[in-house]
């Protein structure tokens, strides 16, 4: 959940899409676990993507799957540090 | 006022499937209509799982056909699924995809009967929890649910044909007509009108879906060449009188169904024209989409399906008919 407090509610709410994006977009969305869709689901269907558990799932679901981009998109936002945390827990 | 609905196809995975549904929820879409085809994945479980993550939205499968799921069977799995999403169900049933059920040598024998008899096999278990009927294509000896079915699950026919949309408009709760063009489907509206008329029903008791291929995009062409896969493969399947109404050659038809089958899928795509995507799909910007539906609503439809693709994007698209359509049409 560090990683979580480490990003404003505004950065998250603007990275929430381009994070969903990934995982709609994907080719290895495969490797996403059912159980963590099933939560992406459950926070998606209550509008609670950008609650600190919400933004956990949406952020470790789219580094399972694509690292590469999701660090890309991470530092792009200049969330370096949140990045590399990720990183650590993934 | 029209409803919304949307189709989805579960070959993507059924997380992806069940997100976008809940997208389409929020977006104020009215209904999500699952296809069933054997190669991918079940149709009831995807239900399922979209009955478990939406609260409004209702859902059925669009459509299920009774040569490969037995009627008995699709009763028990749709009152099943109205267990966990009451009044929220609904069934689509139509003749099924002869294209399809070949592969499995499954041959679509009287398919007028056979919906008829599914109805009215399936109307009675979902309604009383049993059934006793003796017909000629199905039998059911003495069926019996040990399960009370929950909430009223309305049955639409899947239909294209004069027949089959005269059956529909006879037995059916609603009608899917799989068309997108005022020609078509003020054609079949005639055909639903004259079978209500000798049941003397009123069409306002029957909800006549367009169930359409969509693509919506700000940009025209973006519209227009993600629709394009689709249209080919419709070109390529419809029958000669349905190719002449639109003014589309059988050899033009006939050179992209070649072409398909060859796997040349670029060369098939090349073949579609701007006339095939006009005849067989809603595709361009807002505007244009706007114009099309309103042409069909004043013929009649008063349930607007945006089938396959929805558009190049699909978050963007079901985005976008929330932000401009359905507001349009609601508001």
């Amino acid at each position: 959940m560090e990683v979580v407090k480490k990003t404003p509610v505004d950065k998250r709410k603007n990275l929430m899409t381009p994070l969903i994006d990934i995982l709609l977009r994907s080719n290895n969305a495969t490797k996403l676990s059912s159980s963590t869709a099933n939560l992406i689901l459950h926070y998606w269907q209550h509008d609670e993507l950008t609650s600190d558990e919400g933004f956990q799932r949406l952020l470790e679901a789219a580094y399972a799957i694509e690292p590469e981009q999701t660090t890309e998109l991470l530092n792009n936002a200049g969330l370096n540090v949140v990045a590399e945390e990720l990183k650590k827990q993934v | 006022m029209v409803k919304f609905g949307i189709e989805f196809v579960p070959m993507d995975l059924y997380w992806r499937t069940t997100f976008y549904t809940i997208q389409a929820e929020k977006a104020g879409f009215d209904h999500v209509w699952i296809t069933d085809h054997f190669n991918n994945r079940n149709v009831y479980v995807t239900l399922t799982c979209i009955a478990l993550h939406t609260n409004r939205i209702k859902m059925g499968p669009g459509v299920t056909n009774p040569y490969l799921v037995n009627p008995v069977m699709t009763a028990q799995s749709v009152a099943s699924i109205s267990e966990i999403a009451p009044n929220r169900v609904t069934l689509g049933i139509g003749a099924g995809d002869k294209t399809t059920l070949s592969l499995l040598g499954v041959e679509i024998k009287s398919p007028l009967r056979a919906i008829r008899e599914s109805v009215e096999i399936i109307r009675s278990l979902i309604t009383t929890g049993k059934a006793k009927y003796s017909g000629k294509i199905f039998s059911v000896q003495k069926a019996k649910f040990n399960f009370k079915p929950k909430g009223n699950i309305p049955i639409y026919i899947g239909a294209q044909g004069p027949k089959m949309l005269e059956l529909a408009a006879k037995i059916g709760d609603g009608i899917l007509i799989n068309a997108s063009h005022p020609k078509d489907i003020g054609d079949a509206y005639q055909y639903i009108k004259s079978g209500a008329e000798k049941v003397n029903r009123k069409l306002d008791e029957i909800d006549v879906a367009a169930y359409t291929s969509f693509s919506i995009h700000e940009k025209e062409k973006k519209a227009i060449k993600a629709a394009t896969p689709v249209v080919a493969f419709i070109v390529s399947g419809s029958p000669e009188p349905v190719l002449e109404k639109h003014g589309i050659s059988v050899e033009d038809a006939m050179a992209i169904k070649k072409a398909l089958e060859a796997g040349n899928w670029g060369e098939a795509f090349s073949k579609v024209t701007p006339e095939m995507i006009d005849a067989f799909s809603i595709s361009g910007t807002p505007e244009t989409c706007i114009e099309r539906i309103n042409e069909l609503i004043k013929l009649g439809v008063t349930q607007f399906v945006v089938g396959s693709p929805i558009g190049p994007n699909v978050r963007e698209a079901i985005d976008l008919i929330s932000r401009e359509i359905i507001p349009h049409f609601k508001e």
